[in-house]
């Protein structure tokens, strides 16, 4: 078969007898799914801003009134937090509305996403679980904490740093691989 | 732009183009949960596009460059109905696949694409659909000359399998 012959038999098919849709069916898709999908980023962003901001104005307060100076920093490193959650929510709406990028684009912006992600998840380890598990145990020294308060403490971090972890190697890291794996074929000839 | 308004040219859009859209679900998602959830997925990008859309291309263009680079994401995601990670059971069915329209020619053709890695794939689906190597350069964001070469291969490819697919010349 020659390759004109390909089309024609291509251009036979028509919208109408390829499948049926359910119009009702997919509104309430539509609107279900696009709104679950930025209000669940939403909520993310805007209760992780709030707690880091409340924790942030907390230790600041605490630092003025026992010359904590530690506690400066905490909430300099918690502001911070927010101000990076901030701008990278910036970020991503400016882009969800970008639709006329080349496939090439898009992949390079999902890859940038990607890994905005795995650096967002590593911040979440190195910038915050670690130095908050660092005081808190020394506050637990500092306080004699029973055997019970321990064990919860230190199960509950691993628990949180053990989520972080699964979700970055089990999620985000193939996703990356996958969408580089991708724009490899598209630039080899 | 009010959402009435965007719902009307959305309407319009999928009226008109709906073949289209149903050609690269079709050369994507393979199981009809799957085809369900890649055309929900399109159709979502596809409503959002609206405003943005100034009219300096096509429709049919913007459109292909929407539902191909939602393709290619969604083909890059973890497969979610072969790990169980969504529920299947409880997704609304918007397609219903129209059994006997099947042409045995067309069945081929897809057979023959799915083959492809999922880059070419869009580039058949281009090519098939009549697109220049300068469009298919645009929308694919690489050379004319690196389009030249993948679609030598791909005919090539097409034109040998043909010959050993029994309702061909």
């Amino acid at each position: 078969m020659e390759f004109e012959e390909m089309q024609k038999i291509w251009d036979e098919q028509k919208g109408e007898t390829m499948y049926a849709i359910n119009e009702t069916a997919l509104h309430k898709s539509i609107t279900r799914k696009k709104n679950a999908a930025s209000k669940r980023m939403n909520m993310v962003e805007t209760w992780i801003s709030l707690i880091n901001g409340a924790v942030a104005i907390f230790l600041f307060i605490d630092a003025l009134n026992d010359s904590h100076y530690w506690d400066f920093l905490g909430s300099a490193m918690m502001l911070a937090t927010v101000i990076y959650i901030q701008i990278s929510r910036h970020k991503r709406l400016k882009a969800e509305n970008t639709f006329d990028r080349s496939m090439f684009g898009e992949l390079d912006h999902a890859i940038a996403n990607t890994n905005s992600i795995i650096h967002f998840s590593r911040m979440m380890i190195l910038g915050y679980l670690l130095p908050f598990s660092f005081f808190y145990i020394l506050k637990m020294i500092v306080v004699e904490a029973t055997l019970d308060q321990w064990l919860f403490v230190t199960g509950m971090y691993i628990l949180a740093f053990g989520m972080i972890l699964w979700e970055r190697k089990k999620m985000h890291i193939p996703r990356k691989k996958n969408l580089e794996g991708m724009k490899r074929k598209l630039m080899e000839e | 732009m009010k959402e009435s308004e965007q719902r009307k040219i959305f309407d319009e859009w999928l009226d008109g183009y709906r073949a289209l859209l149903f050609k690269i679900i079709k050369a994507y998602a393979y199981s009809e949960d799957d085809q369900n959830d890649l055309f929900q997925d399109i159709c979502i990008q596809m409503f959002r596009s609206i405003p943005n859309f100034k009219g300096s291309s096509a429709v049919s263009t913007w459109l292909y460059r929407i539902a191909l680079n939602t393709a290619i994401k969604w083909s890059t995601k973890e497969k979610k109905h072969v790990t169980g990670h969504q529920e299947v059971e409880n997704m609304t069915n918007v397609l219903i696949s129209n059994e006997e329209a099947k042409d045995e020619r067309v069945a081929w053709l897809y057979k023959e694409i799915k083959q492809f890695n999922e880059i070419d794939r869009s580039l058949t689906l281009l090519l098939l659909d009549g697109y220049s190597y300068k469009e298919m350069a645009d929308m694919m964001g690489i050379s004319e000359s690196n389009i030249g070469v993948k679609i030598h291969r791909i005919k090539k490819q097409l034109v040998t399998n043909s010959k050993q697919y029994e309702y061909g010349v």
